[in-house]
């Protein structure tokens, strides 16, 4: 095993994925309670034949209950709206720290509000958290004002410049690719929406809860906040695909599979109903062949889904979420049919008289040590 | 030895957990005392307290996210990998901090 003296922080690309990660990480859980308070409202109101609870004019409707509803949407869009702030806030603290997270909030804000959405949000948090990284180690202060540094030229300094990069320099250009971005998205159709969930589903079903599947995930959940649904309609259905399909086949062929995944299959059964993609991982570990299948499966669930035309709204691939969704009959037939496929393609790859222990062992990576 | 570890992934509810228990294990395999804190879905769990530091031969961050109180570990012998690596290869993680302890 090599040795790694020295070298204080991780390789640079690791520390951005690392740092993107931990934005998302915090911001998930306002995502999920935005788009969920927004569907109970939008699910609320379609009862009452209303399709656009966020109208101003409900707020003084007949009904309470519409009245209500109208109210979870507001509440809903105020959760979303810290959306931006959040990733940016905690991008900034994975690269600077604790005095990171006010000049990434801040120039997540002005991102948001600058029009440059998910795409200026994860720039501003990395500006933020390389202005003040730098303000840190280079500002030097005499010993009596040490304190300064953090309380005072950090906040100010990291948060003027940070807005003043995100508004002067990169605010437009970015404002205009997210646009640009956007429309081609919207403007989508036919064929082009379905390769396009093709995309997605293959890339979320390829690894798993890996890299690949976190950029297709993180992408589709970031275009949720500018209306567009389709990428996330494909990511949800996709997560689960592959571990209720496998956990399926080890239900119903249980012979088929070695001991320890008949085991496996049950969790992973369980973890695809709730909307974990992990579940699938002891398959892929035991047999990397089943990949093929996975991808295909997920590939072909969503882009059924999208191109029969199931909108999932709501960054909610469980079961708890199915009935939230537009269609949602055809939305479940996808998932059954991705399933499906995976279930029969199992049957090719696990042939039960394999011992798995053929595999060669992976090889562990060089791993960072040192004070 | 007493190796204190911290295990986090970005959403902290499957990967977190099953590090935490693969270092675990591995480790007592290996005659350590373990203590893992996980920074999971439900914040800092398990935490490891100035007492555990003061003991601590070393630590191992198996991290995908940025860690929460980093500075603790300032100066302690640190292995760091990502938060599947000790599922993967718990023994490699193992046989490289012994090495480096073994180095100072």
């Amino acid at each position: 095993m090599a040795k790694f003296k020295g070298g204080s922080g991780p390789s640079a690309g690791t520390e951005i994925k690392n740092a993107i990660m931990t934005g998302v990480s915090w911001m998930l859980p306002f995502v999920i309670a935005g788009a969920v308070l927004m569907g109970i409202a939008r699910i609320g109101a379609s009862m009452y034949g209303i399709d656009n609870i966020w109208d101003g004019s409900h707020a003084q409707a007949a009904s309470v209950v519409v009245q209500l509803l109208h109210k979870f949407d507001g509440f809903g869009g105020m959760a979303l709206s810290l959306m931006l702030p959040v990733v940016a806030g905690y991008i900034s603290f994975a690269i600077a720290n604790k005095p990171g997270l006010a000049p990434g909030m801040v120039g997540g804000l002005l991102a948001s509000n600058l029009g440059t959405g998910f795409l200026g949000a994860l720039a501003a948090g990395f500006v933020a958290g390389y202005i003040v990284r730098a303000l840190a180690t280079h500002i030097k202060l005499p010993k009596a004002l040490a304190s300064a540094g953090p309380i005072f030229i950090l906040p100010v300094g990291g948060t003027l410049l940070t807005c003043l990069v995100m508004a002067f320099i990169i605010g437009t250009p970015l404002a205009a690719l997210n646009h640009g971005m956007e429309s081609w998205l919207m403007s989508m159709s036919g064929a082009n929406k379905v390769i396009l969930a093709a995309v997605v589903g293959g890339m979320v079903g390829f690894d798993l809860g890996g890299p690949v599947n976190k950029a297709a995930v993180t992408t589709a959940m970031a275009l949720l906040a500018s209306g567009i649904y389709d990428p996330n309609t494909a990511a949800q259905v996709a997560i689960i695909v592959p571990p209720i399909g496998l956990g399926v086949a080890t239900l119903l062929w249980a012979k088929r599979f070695p001991e320890s995944l008949r085991e496996a299959g049950k969790a992973s059964t369980l973890m695809g109903l709730i909307g974990v993609s992990e579940g699938a991982i002891p398959f892929a570990l035991s047999n990397p062949k089943i990949i093929v299948i996975n991808v295909l499966g997920s590939a072909v669930g969503a882009a059924m889904a999208v191109g029969l035309g199931a909108v999932n709204h709501a960054p909610i691939s469980g079961f708890y979420g199915w009935l939230a969704v537009d269609n949602w009959l055809i939305y479940v037939l996808s998932i059954a049919t991705g399933s499906a496929i995976i279930a029969f393609g199992s049957l090719l790859v696990f042939r039960g008289d394999v011992p798995n222990e053929n595999k060669p062992a992976a090889v562990a990576p060089k791993f960072k040590v040192g004070r | 030895m007493f190796i204190v570890c911290v295990a986090a992934c970005p959403t902290g509810v499957a990967h977190t957990y099953m590090a935490a228990e693969a270092l675990e294990m591995t480790g007592k395999q290996r005659g350590h005392e373990i203590k893992v804190e996980t920074q999971g879905s439900m914040g800092v769990e398990n935490e490891i307290t100035a007492e555990d530091l003061a003991r601590a031969d070393a630590v191992i961050l198996a991290t995908d996210v940025a860690v929460t109180n980093r500075e603790r570990f300032d100066g302690m012998v640190k292995l760091e990998c990502s938060v599947a690596d000790p599922i993967k290869f718990g023994d490699a993680v193992f046989e490289a901090i012994e090495q480096e302890i073994a180095n100072g």
